[in-house]
């Protein structure tokens, strides 16, 4: 190791120590600021009022994603990191590879897309609902609907483990897809659902406050997610958390040390699955129309990708992986137009097309290599498993 | 301890002041931007223009932008903008951006969104801030009872297709056993529906596959065994492809005939020059390559291609706005009066768009095209019989 990379380390370590040794009310205040920003991301008047240097003069904006809403991308980012942050829990504290976490997803959508649309076969041919129930009623039963598909789904899999059980979960996502896409009895298959509820609450001049616009949205997925992080933190501070590091560590050991490791195996998959379905069904009021092509095996692997990249069991290593896998392609859409890149360039009379708008999930995966190239702990690693990557390099090729 | 605390306070406290001077700077800048409002005029395109479903909608963007090419050559200072909206054709995307479009004042008609599901995400946004848009290709009938003002189609929709499919195998295929497959989608599913009806007892058999299938062994078994002598997939091309070179392979000699999710270029280039021999599509749009006026040539000197599917039909959509634009309707409520009382030829596909109060193109012109491969390219466009 060069002096160079100690000496950065060294740095990088006073930060975050330093920010733990503030006196309390300092950590709070600093907290608190971050969070008020957090609420004001999605206003367009505060990027223009962070007098970003606008370099093409064109109204270009840094961080703004010109080519799509940025509240809009947010609360795509936020229901993202709500999946994110439960598959941590699954994946990074308990080391249980699911592959399939899209599934809980998909469920908590869907039931309350199916409770709350007039349109719903529910109420329109089965009569079984007289009218479509609210919004908030519906949401605590997606949650324990995911929850429990999840341990319907852990039950007889988590015998399994690494590999096999990442082909089982897989093929878990896949069967809720295609029945969401078959079956036509109360699914509607492939037509839909539209016209799904929203959270309550009216504007002083009776206009809807949650109807087809983000802002709103954006701020209750945040107040969700801070929500969850409380929820997580205390968890896996707690002795359940400690219980789910034993067994990712080594089961047998745990097991042997007398931590009931199926129990708490699905524990760890019954909360995913809660986390993963309350996004479900924050997205499905949103979206207003839920059908089975939203939940393609694509989206279970970018939740994934959200978490390898932040870092495995980490929080903080979930929040920002996932909001890094939408939002980066999302802002890659608009960096062409605002450049003045040339979108096409000709070879030898072939039109080739060149516009980031088209290449951006090529350059997205690109990063993504480099990314686990340099940093296979991820971009905001959990210190523990750094420490044991690193332990496990060493083992593999010696450092210099 | 004390220090630090001051220290952070201290912090925010600039960075407060940071922001609120920039606050103040920004107050002049509307000024300067607001400017006149007929120049500088947009038109979106509301498609899938990566991904899977690209090659359905990337020529009709190719066309729009076009249009809107030469209406800017021909009227100086015009300065018309296409802006394209890459929905990736999934439902989970296209909100963002029919509000980004939404919010874009400049945008005063959309062309698209091209897929019907799609259209259910984003065609309420676009409602509600009264943003007309002619879609070129979402062909779901039940979307035009969702009350949506904005809400124009350009071609026929499905319940106009199937009929023609099946008249088509009755008629000219002299198909009398006739197996039917369909992917499951709405539209694979609707089409099948519709080819159903008509055709009555000459179904031999029906089955489904599913999107991203790759192996068709026991559909391809079952087609052998029911003695069909023409297949019928509803459906795109992503599987049909694969599903016809397997047919193929197995043996099967007869028609084979899909409606529009089929009709393009990778329908030919992945199923083989051999296999795909004879195969036939239909679609609600005539052939863009045979449209009239210079349309095929101006095309194929911008972007070196054949216009593709669609290509034709965006053309003169697009057309339809510039026109809005030309009789000075710069807003969008303007402009959706204007396509309430529009009654103009197209000039590359010579339909006469007007549209009815639902928002459907007037059934007199709607008409149904045949295509047959041949040669490695989709040959011998004919007009399909309205009953």
């Amino acid at each position: 190791m060069t002096t160079e990379t100690v000496k950065k380390q060294r740095w990088k370590l006073n930060l975050r120590d330093r920010f733990q040794d503030l006196p309390k009310p300092a950590r709070i205040a600093a907290m608190v600021v971050f969070v008020v920003l957090l609420y004001l991301l999605p206003t367009k008047a505060f990027y223009e009022n962070l007098g970003f240097p606008i370099p093409m003069g064109s109204g270009y904006l840094p961080f703004y994603t010109t080519g799509s809403d940025m509240a809009g991308v947010l609360f795509q980012c936020g229901y993202y990191i709500l999946l994110a942050l439960g598959l941590n829990v699954v994946l990074g504290y308990a080391g249980l590879l699911d592959l399939g976490f899209f599934g809980f997803f998909a469920v908590g959508a869907y039931t309350v897309a199916l409770l709350t649309s007039p349109e719903s076969k529910l109420i329109t041919e089965y009569n079984w609902l007289e009218s479509p129930w609210p919004w908030l009623v519906t949401v605590p039963i997606a949650i324990a609907l995911a929850m429990l598909s999840g341990v319907l789904l852990g039950w007889p899999t988590l015998r399994l483990r690494g590999d096999y059980l990442a082909i089982v979960t897989l093929g878990f996502a896949e069967i809720i897809r295609i029945v969401a896409k078959n079956q036509d009895w109360i699914l509607n298959g492939d037509r839909g659902i539209p016209s799904v509820g929203h959270p309550p609450g009216t504007y002083a001049d009776g206009e809807p406050i949650f109807e087809l616009e983000f802002k709103p949205y954006y701020w209750l997925v945040l107040t969700v997610i801070i929500g969850v992080i409380f929820l997580i933190r205390n968890l896996a501070n707690s002795r359940v958390g400690r219980a789910w590091v034993a067994i990712r560590e080594d089961e047998d050991a745990a097991e042997l040390m007398g931590v009931p490791t199926f129990k708490f195996k699905l524990w760890a998959f019954a909360i995913g699955a809660a986390i993963g379905g309350l996004s479900g069904s924050l997205w499905a009021g949103q979206a207003n129309f839920v059908n089975s092509a939203t939940f393609s095996l694509e989206n279970s692997i970018l939740v994934l990708a959200a978490v390898l990249l932040g870092g495995a069991g980490s929080i903080g290593g979930a929040i920002l992986g996932g909001f890094i896998v939408i939002y980066l392609p999302e802002w890659l859409r608009s960096v062409g137009d605002v450049f003045g890149w040339p979108t096409q360039v000709t070879v030898g009379g072939i039109h080739i097309d060149v516009s980031p708008t088209s290449l951006r999930f090529v350059i997205f995966g690109a990063l993504l290599i480099v990314v686990m190239i340099y940093r296979p702990q991820g971009l905001w690693p959990n210190r523990r498993r750094a420490a044991e990557l690193k332990d496990r390099q060493k083992e593999v090729a010696p450092v210099e | 301890m004390r220090q630090r605390l001051a220290r952070v306070l201290g912090g925010v406290a600039i960075l407060a002041l940071v922001a609120g001077g920039a606050a103040a700077c920004k107050k002049e800048e509307p000024a300067t931007n607001g400017g006149s409002t007929v120049s500088g005029l947009k038109i979106g395109f509301f498609g899938a223009l990566t991904g899977d479903a690209a090659g359905l909608v990337t020529p009709g963007k190719n066309g729009a932008e076009l249009a809107i090419a030469e209406y800017n050559a021909a009227n100086p200072g015009a300065n018309v903008t296409l802006v394209p909206f890459d929905s990736q054709g999934s439902g989970d995307k296209a909100a963002p951006l029919a509000t980004a479009a939404v919010a874009d004042e400049k945008i005063i008609g959309v062309v698209g969104p091209a897929f019907s599901g799609e259209s259910e995400v984003a065609n309420p946004i676009f409602d509600k801030a009264g943003l007309p848009i002619i879609t070129q290709s979402a062909t779901r009938p039940s979307l035009n009872s969702k009350g949506w003002k904005i809400f124009h189609r350009g071609v026929g929709n499905d319940l106009s297709q199937g009929p023609a499919i099946g008249r088509y195998l009755k008629d000219v295929a002299k198909a009398d056993k006739v197996y039917l497959v369909d992917d499951q989608s709405a539209y694979g599913t609707g089409l099948r529906d519709e080819v159903e009806k008509i055709l009555g007892a000459a179904v031999v058999g029906k089955n489904k596959v599913t999107e991203k299938q790759v192996e068709f062994g026991p559909v391809v078994t079952a087609v052998k065994n029911s003695g069909a002598t023409a297949v019928f997939y509803g459906g795109y091309t992503p599987e049909a492809a694969p599903f016809l070179k397997q047919l193929r392979a197995g043996g099967f000699k007869g028609t084979f005939i899909g409606g529009d999710g089929l009709y393009d270029a990778n329908m030919l280039s992945v199923t083989g020059k051999a296999d795909v021999e004879g195969a036939v599509v239909t679609c609600p749009c005539g052939p863009a390559t045979a449209a009239k006026g210079n349309f095929v040539a101006d095309f194929k000197a911008k972007f070196g291609t054949d216009p593709g599917v669609y290509a034709d039909v965006a053309y003169d959509l697009t057309k339809v706005f510039l026109e809005g634009f030309k009789a000075g309707k710069t807003t969008r409520a303007d402009m959706q009066a204007f396509l309430g009382t529009y009654n103009g030829v197209g000039t590359a596909t010579g339909v006469t768009y007007k549209w009815e109060a639902n928002g459907e193109l007037d059934p007199a012109q709607v008409s149904i095209w045949a295509f047959v491969a041949k040669d490695g390219a989709w040959a011998n466009p004919t007009q399909l019989p309205k009953s």
